[in-house]
């Protein structure tokens, strides 16, 4: 299996064009994270639909293309759902990839309610049991792919385990025994260091590095001691080193991929992006090696099998996935589990999360709820929210479900529902192409712009108001008009 | 047609059925143009939020990114800003 070498680029989702246009001809591959550019249908008949202007644009990047998957994670005892598999293998091939990746982890759990999401891609069991659900997991998902997989190495800022495999051991084996490709993203294992799990050298030590298709490098951030894997900024000088290091002990690396979460992009800047490219080009010149066929490593010896503690994956990913969504421990493994201080920062970042995808779903309604209830009061009602609802993996889906709540909720704030039916409104004529109208008892200009400038601008009309959305060329056009009431 | 611009207390906690608000009568400045232009110009871009999120396994910025648009985060006021970009 000969891939070819793709050189230096970074991701891409939307948001992060600013990012691809100042790092032009630096990039010689770009990473696309396919679930970012389509969305679900609420039809059983085409659950997902692909923004096909997002997906032709891509498509016309002079670049070449790899594929990773941000919502698909194959760490996880669960199957992975079939239109999302299928959505994944056609974008796969849509954009020409010559190898995709997914993560070592999981996002959805069998609970007592039966399955959820958990809102954050959460670390899979690290046991002899785990190596065999993720490397069956792992087969599953490249055997729906026409092209080479690799799985990335994850974030776990939970502390290791009492009988725990090394974070290196872990991947090894299952990487050995799914016989695929490593996407090693330097970032999460130096984050996980850093946090107190396995030394990087060691970790580096247990990999197959021959197996080494890709590495991912990212900056992050500190937090209550804990360094997160934040896709904020520029890699630390710490990381670039070990890379340079570790680049020429890499036969078969492929892409060296910059990462960066999109919401940060305006903080840090896109010529900073291309900095932080340049950097990598340097990097990618280390390299001392032609591509050579992926040969397996001795299998390592099964030391661990006796320490695995008989938890099985689905008791685990139920667990962790219930403390994750902020539900109160009741099993002995949860009561173990929630004693982690890495716990809530994990809590923190789901939370964190769910606020960030509604307030982006729901503009305008969240800047009336900033505006009316405060920060404080904005926020209680999505812990609310959070304690009712676990997390949806799509934004739409999650806007849905708050739009839901706050219908149910009945929050006294006057127009606040005809907002909410606006922005719904807006969703429907976006996905469906269909037209829809809006009744408004006050005016609608006056309180919508002046959402958008910071003020809320009620004019009481003696009658109503209807806002008539429709779809054209892509865009929303807007007209209102008064109704006899 | 009573015009009113109303601002609400900053900060109040849920839940406290009814929401105390208090509306303060002000006139808006002539020069606002009230049009749904500018609120059709936003609406497109969510299109790009509609999709799963891109990988993130750290702290995500966007409530704080928008919560600094609309209130000033040191005295939890509502603040004039520029329509969204």
């Amino acid at each position: 299996m000969l891939l070819p070498d793709l050189g230096v680029g970074i991701n891409y989702a939307p948001g992060l064009e600013p990012a691809l246009e100042a790092c032009g001809e630096l990039v010689s591959v770009v990473e696309i994270e396919p679930q970012t550019m389509w969305y679900p249908t609420r039809l059983a008949s085409e659950p997902f639909r692909v923004d096909q202007a997002a997906v032709a644009r891509v498509r016309e990047l002079p670049q070449a293309k790899i594929v990773h998957g941000v919502g698909l994670p194959c760490g996880g005892s669960l199957p992975p759902d079939p239109g999302h598999l299928r959505a994944f293998a056609q974008s796969v091939h849509d954009l020409e990839a010559p190898w995709a990746s997914e993560h070592l982890s999981f996002n959805v759990a069998k609970g007592s309610q039966g399955v959820f999401e958990t809102g954050f891609m959460l670390p899979p069991l690290q046991t002899a049991r785990g190596v065999g659900t993720a490397s069956a997991s792992i087969r599953r998902l490249s055997s729906a792919l026409d092209v080479p997989f690799a799985v990335e190495t994850g974030v776990n800022y939970l502390r290791p385990r009492p009988g725990d495999l090394p974070d290196g051991e872990f991947i090894a084996r299952v990487v050995e025994r799914a016989d695929c490709g490593i996407l090693l993203d330097l970032h999460n294992v130096w984050a996980n260091a850093r946090n107190g799990r396995q030394r990087l050298s060691h970790f580096l030590a247990e990999i197959p590095l021959d197996r080494v298709w890709e590495i991912h490098l990212a900056g992050g951030m500190e937090h209550e001691g804990y360094w997160l894997d934040a896709h904020s900024g520029a890699v630390p000088n710490e990381l670039l080193e070990v890379t340079a290091d570790l680049i020429p002990r890499l036969p078969n690396l492929h892409a060296l991929i910059f990462e960066m979460f999109p919401p940060f992009l305006a903080r840090f800047g896109p010529r900073a992006v291309a900095s932080e490219v340049e950097k990598l080009l340097e990097l990618w010149a280390l390299r001392t090696k032609k591509n050579g066929p992926v040969r397996s490593r001795r299998r390592a010896k099964p030391v661990w099998q006796n320490a695995d503690r008989a938890v099985a994956s689905s008791t685990w990913e139920s667990s962790l996935g219930t403390l994750a969504i902020g539900r109160p421990p009741g099993s002995p493994l949860e009561q173990e589990l929630a004693q982690d201080p890495g716990l809530t920062v994990i809590q923190m970042l789901v939370n964190e999360f769910r606020a960030g995808t509604i307030v982006s779903m729901l503009r305008l309604t969240s800047r009336f709820l900033f505006m009316v209830l405060g920060e404080s009061g904005f926020r209680r009602l999505l812990a609310e929210f959070a304690q009712e609802q676990p997390p949806h993996l799509f934004g739409s889906t999650e806007a849905d479900a708050f739009r839901a709540y706050l219908e149910q909720r009945q929050v006294p704030i006057p127009h606040l529902l005809e907002v909410l039916a606006f922005e719904r409104a807006a969703d429907d004529v976006l996905l469906t192409g269909e037209s829809r109208t809006v009744l408004f008892r006050c005016e609608p200009e006056r309180l919508l712009t002046g959402l958008l400038e910071g003020e809320v601008r009620i004019v009481q009309a003696e009658e109503d108001h209807t806002v008539h959305l429709r779809q054209v060329n892509g865009t929303i056009e807007l007209s209102a008009r008064r109704t006899q009431t | 047609m009573a015009e009113m611009s109303a601002r609400f207390p900053s900060d109040v906690n849920l839940p406290q059925d009814p929401v105390p608000f208090r509306e303060v009568r002000v006139h808006a400045p002539a020069e606002v143009v009230y049009d749904l232009k500018k609120v059709q110009e936003i609406l497109p871009k969510v299109l790009g939020r509609l999709g799963c999120p891109t990988c993130c396994s750290g702290f995500d910025i966007r409530f704080l990114v928008e919560r600094d648009l609309v209130v000033d985060p040191r005295s939890l006021d509502v603040r004039g800003i520029d329509p969204i970009a």
